[in-house]
Order: structure tokens, then sequence, then C-alpha cells
């Protein structure tokens, strides 16, 4: 995939950065940079190795489902920017409703 | 020329586990009507340094579900980060399943006008719920606010995600298929399934198979917040896509959002597409390994599933597909109607008074059937006696009432009732007879001369006694004693009315 300005800005979208036009091209080139560094590991040929995804090699633990409430949620609310009563507050998602990804 | 379509329906249910903790931290999940950001940990607010703790319960619950639907269990699956920003989401991403599902392949049967269709299940997944957002301020006030709030109290609640291949052709087929699975869920304590409260969720995926062979493209549609809306959603949807199909358009592939108010389907934003999801494997979850031992003990604590049931009750007791849908929807109460047959009660009666009165008693109690205070085989005492003939119907029901307000035993629920365990004398019976025909000469006149053809003064005659009686005695043997008292009265010598 060539690494150009719609990228750069597509990535700045889905992480929903405003990029100031003069920013994006020096982007774009650290983009290719770091994709370029990465193309070189594929020169190596892996069809032989197994994809990799954890290296402990371990089964997943399986807790207990036994509920404890944590202690310090006040510590948390308080070090939050913005709060309303014991909502966290956030800027208003304009334009959309209802988002239910999950 | 006009075209036929044929519609294509496929369904995304996230059901909510019925565990006590969340999916990844030790927080409670009984946060309906909790204060806002109350049951929340460093790991569901995704602060840094923090790591998830699978549930072992979640995954336990995921395989039950699974297995009743025929799944094959993945012995190795895996956990995925799925990228998007929104504040509802503390990480920035959610950790759900991608490539290696807890279940694959699956099926589950659903019946339509007694026709049985077996739906297919892609796949079932485990994931996270995110929290919840209010739009406006907390005091309700929702237009010219400029922020959001936000409770993390539902972020990680364990999610199970049933997806069902595209075999529903009808808006009728996907809400049977809903309630199917509602039904299962709740039947195997995987979930409460209440849809009001949110434990149950539906996205539903829509296209038009044009008979020329063209496709429409799929249409996602979401919130569809109760099993009426997703069939008025899909009924608009199925107009509104043939109509463009129809006028020579295409449908566009887009999500679109239900709105129950206007009742009609628009575009929502632009979903991301799934490879801006980023997907890649959670480094902080190693692979689940599902083995042998611990599928086997899940298998073996399913019970005989409602559809075997359902059909076992047509089958071996004759009930009508009505009657045994119903008493199959409940496991406690399936049980409890199989305990009520096994102290020997008639089927029939038995399938009658459990789908009445039991479950009467259990929806003004909200009590499950195994919490009443009377056993299925008291009541299959009871019921024992109707077929016997030493107890009325009415009486019956007096005893029930008894058992059931007082906790009494058959016995003592019947001397509460005053209801005699012999059934009353004949003795006893003529005289009442005798006083009701004393009472209402009128139609006893015309029964003896014969002006009575079609019976129904009998029956009104019979229907006083046996108020008189209180129902303690059989109708029959109130028609009996009723025809050998007239009989009496017809000869010569007897007393006349």
């Amino acid at each position: 995939m060539e690494i150009d300005r719609k990228v750069v800005e597509h990535v700045a979208d889905l992480a929903r950065l405003e990029l100031e036009p003069e920013k994006i091209e020096p982007m774009v080139l650290f983009f290719r940079d770091i994709i370029g560094h990465f193309r070189i590991l594929e020169d190596c040929d892996t069809s032989h190795v197994d994809p990799l995804s954890d290296t402990g090699g371990a089964a997943c633990p399986l807790r207990a489902d036994e509920p404890s409430l944590w202690g310090n949620i006040q510590e948390a609310l308080d070090s939050a920017p913005l709060r309303e009563g014991s909502f966290f507050k956030v800027p208003a998602i304009e334009g959309e409703e209802g988002h239910d990804e999950v | 020329m006009t075209r036929a379509f044929e519609t294509v329906i496929g369904l995304e249910v996230h059901v909510q586990l019925a565990t006590e903790t969340k999916l990844f931290c030790s927080c409670p999940t009984s946060y309906i009507g909790k204060e806002p950001n109350s049951m929340v940990c460093p790991v569901c607010l995704g602060l840094p340094g923090t790591l998830p703790s699978l549930n072992g319960r979640a995954v336990e619950l995921g395989i039950t579900a699974a297995l009743a639907m025929g799944c094959s269990i993945n012995r190795n699956s895996r956990f995925h980060r799925k990228n998007y920003f929104y504040p509802d989401l503390p990480k920035a991403f959610q950790i759900s399943q991608y490539d290696l599902p807890l279940a694959v392949c699956g099926s589950i049967p659903i019946f339509i006008g007694g026709r049985k269709k077996i739906i297919g299940i892609t796949r079932l997944h485990l994931e996270e719920d995110a929290g919840k957002l209010v739009h406006g301020s907390s005091d309700g006030r929702l237009s010219g606010t400029s922020f959001s709030l936000v409770d993390y109290n539902r972020a990680g609640i364990p999610l199970a995600e049933i997806v069902s291949e595209p075999d529903l052709s009808s808006p009728e087929e996907a809400r049977e298929y809903v309630l199917a699975i509602r039904r299962l869920v709740r039947y195997l304590g995987v979930s409460d399934g209440d849809m009001e409260s949110g434990s149950l969720r539906v996205d539903a995926n829509i296209s038009q198979k044009c008979t020329d062979g063209r496709w429409g493209n799929r249409v996602e549609i979401k919130n569809l917040n109760s099993v009426r809306a997703m069939e008025r959603a899909l009924e608009h949807e199925t107009v509104r896509q043939r109509d463009i199909l129809s006028g020579g358009g295409a449908v566009k592939q887009e999500t679109r959002h239900w709105d129950d108010v206007a009742g009609s389907t628009r575009p929502t934003r632009g979903k991301e597409e799934a490879h801006d999801y980023r997907y890649f494997p959670e480094p902080d979850l190693p692979a689940i390994v599902v083995c042998d031992p611990m599928v086997r003990r899940l298998e073996e604590g399913i019970p005989e599933l409602p559809w075997a049931k359902r059909e076992r009750f047509e089958m071996e007791w004759g009930l009508d597909p009505m009657d045994s849908t119903a008493l199959s929807e409940r496991l406690d109460v399936a049980e409890f109607l199989e305990g009520v047959v096994a102290a020997g009660a008639d089927s029939g009666i038995s399938a009658n008074w459990v789908r009445t009165d039991i479950m009467r008693i259990l929806k003004e109690t909200g009590l499950k059937a195994d919490e009443l205070p009377f056993t299925p085989e008291a009541l299959g005492d009871l019921l024992v006696k109707i077929s016997k003939g030493v107890l009325s119907n009415t009486a019956a029901k007096d005893v029930l009432e008894q058992m059931y307000r007082k906790g009494l035993d058959v016995a003592a629920a019947m001397n509460a009732a005053g209801v005699d365990p012999g059934g009353i004398s004949e003795g006893t019976l003529e005289g009442v007879i005798r006083k009701v025909l004393e009472a209402n000469p009128v139609e006893a006149g015309l029964i003896l001369s014969g002006e009575d053809p079609s019976g129904k003064k009998k029956k009104f005659l019979q229907g006083l006694v046996m108020r008189e009686i209180r129902g303690q005695s059989p109708v029959q043997d109130v028609a009996s004693m009723m025809d050998k008292v007239m009989g009496e009265m017809k000869k010569p010598n007897g007393s006349s009315v």
C-alpha cells in the first residue's frame, strides 16, 4: 500500500486527531520510514513458521467468578479532568446517536 | 415486469452472560439502578498498567450455550483487540474475538406455523460490553449541552455474541429466532435474556435476492430495542429495499438506525470498515484452552433442550403444539410438570393445570416452580384424586389454593378447604339434589315432562348442585344421582315436585 496524504488523513480521522495541513506531509514521510522498516522484515521467509501471538504458550488462566468492589473509585473520579456528579464528562459527540459498536 | 424478491436476514444477538463479575475484572455485574461509576476498577476503566483476568464462569456459560446449539467448541480460541475511539470504550479498544471464536457451526430450530426450520449458527464469541453514554446533562437536558456523560458500570460486562447464518427469510422468522435464542439462554441459565434492560440486544442484516439472480446489497440495522421493533424495522427495510431494486436502483451497503417513533430506518454514520478496527491478538491474554473434560462436564450439565422436550410432550402425551411450547419454555416449569406426571397424574390434566393454575401462581409470585410451597408430587396426588372421581375440578382448585397460600400438604389443604377427603356421601348428595329440584320447580317440571331435549335445563340444575356441594362430587356422580332422583319422581308413588 502506498503511503500518501490520504492514508495519513484517514488514520488521523480514525484516531480523532485534527492534523494541520502543513503537518501532513512530514507525517507522510514519517509513516513511510516506519512502514519501510517493517517492509525489511517482510523479506524474511516465514512460510515455515506458525504465527505467534504470545510467547508464554500457557493457557489463559481462568478466574473464579467472585465479586469484589474496588475501594478507590472516588480517587479515579477525582483524577478525571471533568466530571458531573459521579459521571465522567467528555466533550459532546456531535451528530451521532446511540453509538453501539458492541 | 414485476420482479419477485426473497428476503435474506441474518442476526447478531448479544446476550449478557449471567455471571457475578465482569469479563476481565472482579467488579460486580449488578449495575442496573446503581450509582454511575460505582462498579468500576482500574481494569474496566482502562487505566494504564492494568491486566485483564478472564472470568472462567463466562467461558463456561458461553460453551454451554454453544453446546446446546450443537456448535463445535474451538479447543484453542483467542481474544483480539478491536480498536475504535469512542468515550464509551475507556481503553480505546474492545476485547473481543475475531478469527478464533469460542465456538462455530451450530444450529437452532424455530417453529413457524407448526413447521420446523433449522437456522444455522455461524459462531458464538465472547466480548466485553462498552460503558453507557448519556448525551446531555445529568438533569436530563438533551439539547444545547456541549458535553456527554459516561458511566462505566457496564464496561466489561461479559457478552456472548451469537451470529446466525443468513437463513431467515422473513421478519416473522427473525422474531421466532430471537425468541428461540432468548428461551434457550433463559432455560440454560446462561442469561436473563431481558431485552428491556439490555441483556439481549439484536443487530439485523437484511438484503433482497431477486428471482433474476441479482442480489441487493446488505444493510445492517441497529437500535433494535425490542422484538417488535426488530420486526417493524425488518418489514420497513424489506419494502424500502424492494422499492429501490424495483425502480432499477441499487441498495447502498450501509448501517442504518431504526427510529421507532418515525417507524423508519435512516443511515447512521459510515461504519468503519472491518480493517479500520485494526484487529490484532490481545497480547495480555493467552489462548483460551478448552479441554475435553471441561466440555464433557458442561455437556453433562445441559438438561434436555426445550425443543426436544416439546417434541416429547407432543409424542408421548399428545399435547397440542401451543401447550407443549408453553410448557417447555422454562426448565423449572417443564420439570415440575414431569414431576406431576411421574406422580401418576394424567398427562393431559397435568399439562392443563400447570399451564393455567401453576403458571398463574408463578406469575403472581415471581417464584420459580421449584420454589413453590408444594411439590410436583403433591399436585400429582391431588390430580389423581380428580381422575379417580374423589374430587371435582372445582374442589381441587380450592385445595390447590390452600396448598399455595398456606403451604399445606394435600390432606391438610383439603381440610382447610372444607373438602371431605372421601367426597360427600350419597345421602348428602341426594338431599342436596332434592333441595335444588324443589327450589327450581319450573326447570324440574320441564325435564320431567320431556321438554328439555337439549339437556340445557338439566345442565343448569347440575351446576346449581355442584355449587351447593362446592364441587365435592364428580359431575358424573351428580348427573347419575339426579337421574335416579328424577326417575323416582316419575313413578306414580314418587314425591312430586
